[in-house]
């Protein structure tokens, strides 16, 4: 076990501040560089075919280019939208069914069959049936993610409030609250967590989805601009577009994570070693 | 004690050996990929020939035998032959360019048919003829034949390519929005269009000059370091080619069977396929028009000069 402020490498020893920041930094990029060298050998010998697959160096050129000429920035912008929209969709709509599903029983036997079914259907698979329902430009592209994050939500909304102390909701109706008091004061607030882990879930698998959504007669967007740089064998922009979304995804996470931390504040979660 | 020990001592053996021996053996017969993209009924002499195992019999002598995969997308094709994972790939012209343009050793050496580019339109449509396509919506796969046969059709017909809005959609994507109404056209090949055609649903657009090529290529490492299984192949897709010309309604029949579609849409389809072709000047002049666009589009990086890169005959 290794104690907070103690060297990953040199365990048992503790380091002044200043260098505990750097081997903070020097941990965090360790990983990243074994990748990067692991990426640049494989295609320097020739273990995966240059055809296929860029140099590190190679991407790194692309996307400098791609950021100067404003490509890259309007294909991120069509790409947020998108995901921003579905995100908001799908999430709101969880919280609310899955709400209703927790607190009711009466709702667990209307939707609850329905929803343990169309769950695990890949969101992919709707792709035929939303172009039909809302046609080929943004409405289908945001409902495929907003069905993806909708699951996710309201499976851990649902979860996280049933899995509340029974004894808070018999206090309250001791104090005579009603089912809406009871609901927004004790069951949210209690399956917060479950909740927000839905919701930081749900922007991961939205930013997947994403991709798949962009498939979908787009000609714009950071997952029309992988799936077209691979249909027209152009590895530079594909894994250009990779690191970009991955980079976003992190983003997004770092900024879920930080929302999450703030609303949770008053619990005293364990953190780690 | 010793017996038992020496009969497990022999079984253990025996075992071992045969399972060291096991990869030689396997390494004996070769494994040529066969591959094609989706469904088309252009790959008709490729159908024939596998129904009919003439690829086995041609490989049989080399200690090799034939596997059959059909893409579903096109990257996949391009990305198994740059992985020396599929040797001969029967498919139309554009993907062979992109993968050549991008640097995958690959060569187009047979013709297998050629066809011309299909614009589809709802049953009723007001559009009538190709200059009707101003302002409209055409769903088409990007980088096909037919995104080409609609730009060079509207160009010929005095219409702007820029004033048709196309919408990049594979084969299934394609027929939810155009069966749904969402798209004013459908630029797409056999079978997707008679399909269409047979339920009712649409008709095709007339006077269009635009062809697709649809050719036979294979992976420039395997024709060289098997150049007479590779001559072999070829020969069973000249056999197939003419056999297709000569006994049509047989080859509806199996062709309608090996892809699993309605004879119906075979027959309707089959008069527009033209079997006995080759590689010829003007075939190969088309296929350079095609590599062009591809460039001038920007949609692959470098040109491809088709006879000399691209072409082994």
């Amino acid at each position: 076990m290794i104690s907070a402020g103690r060297s990953f490498f040199l365990p048992g020893r503790r380091l002044p501040a200043g260098f505990r920041r750097v081997q903070t930094v020097v941990e965090r990029a360790v990983l990243p560089i074994a990748l990067l060298v692991a990426w640049q050998g494989s295609v320097e010998f020739g273990l995966v075919p240059h055809t296929l697959i860029a140099t590190p160096g190679e991407v790194a050129s692309d996307l400098f280019r791609l950021i100067l000429s404003g490509a890259l920035a309007e294909h991120v912008a069509v790409s947020l939208r998108r995901l921003l929209a579905g995100f908001c969709l799908g999430g709101a709509a969880g919280i609310a069914v899955g709400s209703w599903i927790g607190v009711s029983r009466l709702a667990q036997r209307l939707m609850g069959p329905t929803v343990s079914i169309l769950a695990p259907v890949p969101p992919t698979a709707w792709i035929p049936l939303l172009i039909i329902l809302f046609g080929i430009r943004e409405a289908s592209k945001i409902w495929l993610i907003a069905i993806g994050v909708f699951f996710v939500v309201t499976a851990n909304t649902v979860s996280g409030i049933r899995h509340v102390d029974r004894r808070l909701v018999e206090v309250a109706r001791i104090y005579d609250k009603s089912k809406l008091e009871i609901l927004s004061g004790i069951l949210l607030p209690a399956a917060m967590p479950s909740i927000l882990t839905g919701l930081r879930l749900g922007l991961g698998l939205g930013w997947i989805l994403l991709v798949a959504a962009e498939l979908i007669a787009a000609n714009r967007g950071i997952g029309w601009f992988i799936y077209d740089a691979r249909n027209f064998s152009r590895p530079n922009d594909m894994l250009a577009g990779m690191v970009c979304i991955g980079v976003l995804g992190a983003a997004t996470d770092f900024l879920m994570l930080s929302f999450q931390r703030h609303v949770l504040r008053w619990q005293d979660a364990f953190a780690g070693h | 004690m010793f017996r038992r020990l020496g009969i497990f001592g022999c079984a253990a053996t025996l075992l071992l050996t045969g399972g060291l021996s096991l990869p030689a053996i396997a390494a004996e017969v070769t494994t040529v990929g066969i591959g094609t993209f989706s469904i088309a009924i252009d790959y008709s002499p490729y159908l024939v020939a596998k129904q009919k195992g003439w690829f086995d019999q041609a490989l049989a002598p080399f200690h090799a035998k034939p596997s059959f995969t059909q893409f579903e997308t096109l990257p996949a094709i391009n990305e198994a032959l740059a992985t020396d994972r599929l040797d001969v790939v029967f498919e139309a012209e554009p993907p062979v360019i992109i993968a050549k343009a991008a640097g995958i050793d690959v060569h187009v050496t047979d013709l297998g048919c050629t066809l011309p580019v299909d614009i589809l339109v709802p049953t009723g449509s007001k559009i009538r003829a190709i200059n009707d396509l101003k302002g409209k919506t055409v769903a088409v796969l990007a980088g096909t034949s037919s995104q080409y046969g609609v730009l060079a059709d509207a160009s010929a017909a005095g219409v702007d390519g820029k004033d048709i809005e196309m919408v990049d959609m594979a084969p299934p994507e394609g027929k939810a929005a155009f069966e749904s109404g969402k798209v004013d056209a459908w630029a797409v090949w056999p079978p997707w269009v008679e399909q269409e055609i047979v339920a009712g649903r649409g008709s095709t657009l007339e006077g269009g000059q635009a062809t697709i090529q649809s050719i036979m290529a294979i992976r420039g490492g395997f024709e060289d370091r098997n150049p007479k299984m590779a001559k072999a192949i070829i020969g069973v897709e000249e056999h197939a080619k003419a056999w297709v010309a000569a006994h049509p309604d047989e080859a509806i029949a199996i062709v309608a069977q090996e892809a699993g579609l309605d004879p119906k849409v075979v027959r309707l389809a089959w008069p527009k396929h033209h079997f006995s072709v080759s590689l010829t000047p003007d075939v190969i002049s088309d296929i350079q028009r095609k590599a062009d666009f591809l460039f001038k589009r920007g949609l692959v990086r470098t040109r491809v000069d088709v006879d000399k890169d691209l072409i082994r005959q």
